[in-house]
């Protein structure tokens, strides 16, 4: 009786972590799928500045320019920033990887600055095209895209 | 039913029309933006914004719309006109929120210095120009013990005009405004805001039902806001201290069921704000501190004046586990009377938990539940001849578009 009882005991157990294993290994997996799904994952978000722009940024400045609290480069050239919407994939990355903040957090420092009346938003830019395009024919500009191309009218920082 | 007057609803609607238009004329010049909400609020007792004692209430509802032009990088031009309905505090009827010019006279790489003139919104603690639209602010019901709904016109924006500026310290900001003009105030605000101590206290005081003539009077506000790390730590510090004086005409307070005389007279506030946040990844924490005087002379009759310390804080927590929700944990205190910190009308204690949901990004839904002890920063004309409860919760939901 007691060998049975054991038996039991031992199999409610065995089931009981075979269903707790089964869990945590179909948490594991979804997270790993949620993962390997996110499609910010294998995207790049490089710095890109007019070809005017000659300042060494340090990673650290851009937090700054993009909260727009730095307004001027140091040759006195307005900083133009450039953005892409708040959903769009490079944008996420741009804010996680070089800033270190969500995208809507740096959206709320945006809307404190314009709604006290001290300060502007950045301007928003539909797609990566038109990014580029903006970077490229506005003096004192600086944005952000996946993929840079070899060419003469924007450049790309490097912070290491 | 939405509680949406016909003009609302027409405004509402055109806006939405204009969207696609004014989206793409839209330039580094002009900038505009709008938001509407609906809410609603239910309470277990109490009424909150409307009759909302064991039902529901819809009147919790805004639209606003704002813009900006720059002539050019030194002078611009800012506004917004809202209308919006809470309970009793607001009607819905338009008014101008701030109007106001501005012109920067410094710019350059570490500092940027302007002076504004015009109906301005006031520096007052961390959050108050950023409490009117649903997108902007942290809650449905922002912190009470700081930013009162039932002062809103008179805490939001004053005439008058202002120098502000910023000066850069290597990663760190130094941020300051220094505003000289005149407040507003209604009937109703100075129905809250006057202190006499006649048994039932102010909270009993209706001025509302009398034709005086309350105004703005000389109004000062200084903030100064020092942020280190690009806004990792922000530390501020308010000082306000508004004036206003009282016209009687009709010369009769409601207290208690009771009524008083009137007479000409002026109430005097004082408050000092200390308030700190600390942002970290998807964490934000912030706590604000408030302690001020007010002081009336004249207006009721046999009462010459009658000066009141007020004191609160509050701490609240922000979590966003992923970048379309966001969490909010607050513990709110309000003392109406540092020397009385028990009565149910002089003190309020609001532990509030609630989240934020975005679906797209110009949607938001955001529901709150309050856990409440005391009255005291119930709007007294939402609640006038209720059978008040010192123990109440309330829940509340909205949902809000922006532009």
């Amino acid at each position: 009786m007691r060998e049975e009882a054991e038996i039991k005991r031992l199999s409610i157990a065995n089931v009981t972590l075979i269903s707790l294993r089964g869990i945590l290994t179909l948490f594991v997996a979804s997270v790993l799928i949620f993962l390997s799904l996110s499609p910010t994952h294998a995207i790049a978000a490089d710095v890109i500045v007019n070809n005017s722009v000659s300042d060494q940024l340090r990673e650290k400045d851009l937090r700054f320019i993009f909260s727009m609290k730095r307004r001027q480069w140091s040759d006195g050239t307005a900083i133009s920033v450039f953005v892409l919407p708040a959903a769009n994939d490079i944008h996420k990355k741009f804010c996680k990887e070089k800033l270190g903040i969500y995208p809507h957090q740096l959206e709320a420092v945006w809307y404190r600055l314009v709604y006290s009346g001290m300060g502007k938003a950045p301007i928003k830019v539909l797609s990566k095209e038109q990014m580029v395009e903006m970077v490229s024919t506005t003096p004192g500009a600086i944005g952000y895209i996946d993929t840079y191309v070899e060419n003469d009218t924007y450049k790309i920082i490097d912070f290491r | 039913m939405l509680k949406m007057t016909r003009i609302k609803l027409l405004i509402f609607v055109s806006a939405l029309l204009c969207v696609p238009f004014v989206n793409a004329n839209m330039t580094d010049a002009l900038r505009w933006g709008a938001f509407v909400s609906q809410g609603m609020a239910y309470s277990s007792d109490n009424h909150l914004y409307g009759d909302s004692d064991d039902g529901m209430s819809t009147e919790l509802d805004e639209f606003g719309a704002w813009g900006s032009y720059a002539f050019n990088p030194s002078i611009s031009f800012t506004g917004q006109v809202s209308m919006r309905d809470l309970g009793a505090l607001e009607n819905g009827s338009a008014s101008v929120d701030y109007a106001f010019g501005s012109y920067l006279f410094l710019q350059n790489m570490d500092q940027v210095a302007g002076v504004r003139i015009g109906r301005i919104r006031s520096a007052f603690g961390l959050y108050n120009e950023i409490r009117d639209a649903p997108h902007t602010r942290s809650s449905i019901i922002m912190p009470q013990s700081i930013y009162n709904d039932r002062l809103r016109k008179t805490l939001f924006s004053s005439d008058g005009i202002e120098v502000y500026g910023s000066w850069q310290i290597d990663f760190n900001q130094l941020s300051y405004q220094f505003f000289y003009g005149e407040s507003h105030i209604d009937n109703d605000e100075i129905d809250e805001i006057s202190t006499v101590d006649i048994g039932g206290g102010l909270s009993d005081v209706d001025l509302a039902t009398v034709g005086g003539d309350p105004e703005g009077d000389e109004t000062f506000i200084a903030r100064v806001i020092y942020e280190i790390d690009a806004g990792t730590w922000r530390f501020g510090l308010t000082y306000s201290r508004p004036k206003y004086h009282y016209e009687d005409k009709t010369g009769v307070a409601v207290i208690g069921g009771v009524s008083f005389p009137l007479k000409d007279g002026s109430i005097r506030r004082r408050a000092i704000i200390s308030s700190i946040e600390y942002n970290h990844l998807d964490w934000s924490v912030s706590a604000e501190y408030i302690r001020d005087t007010r002081r009336t002379d004249g207006i009721f009759v046999g009462f010459d004046s009658g000066n009141s310390h007020g004191e609160g804080y509050y701490l609240q927590v922000i979590h966003r586990p992923n970048e379309r929700l966001d969490i909010i944990t607050r513990y709110d205190v309000s003392h109406q009377d540092r020397t009385d910190r028990s009565s149910p009308l002089n003190n309020t204690r609001d532990f509030t938990i609630g989240a934020g949901y975005r679906p797209k990004h110009n949607w938001l839904i955001r529901s709150e539940l309050h856990l409440v002890q005391g009255m005291s920063w119930l709007s007294t004309v939402d609640n006038v001849g209720v059978n008040s409860h010192e123990h109440w919760n309330a829940f509340l939901l909205q949902v809000s578009y922006h532009w």
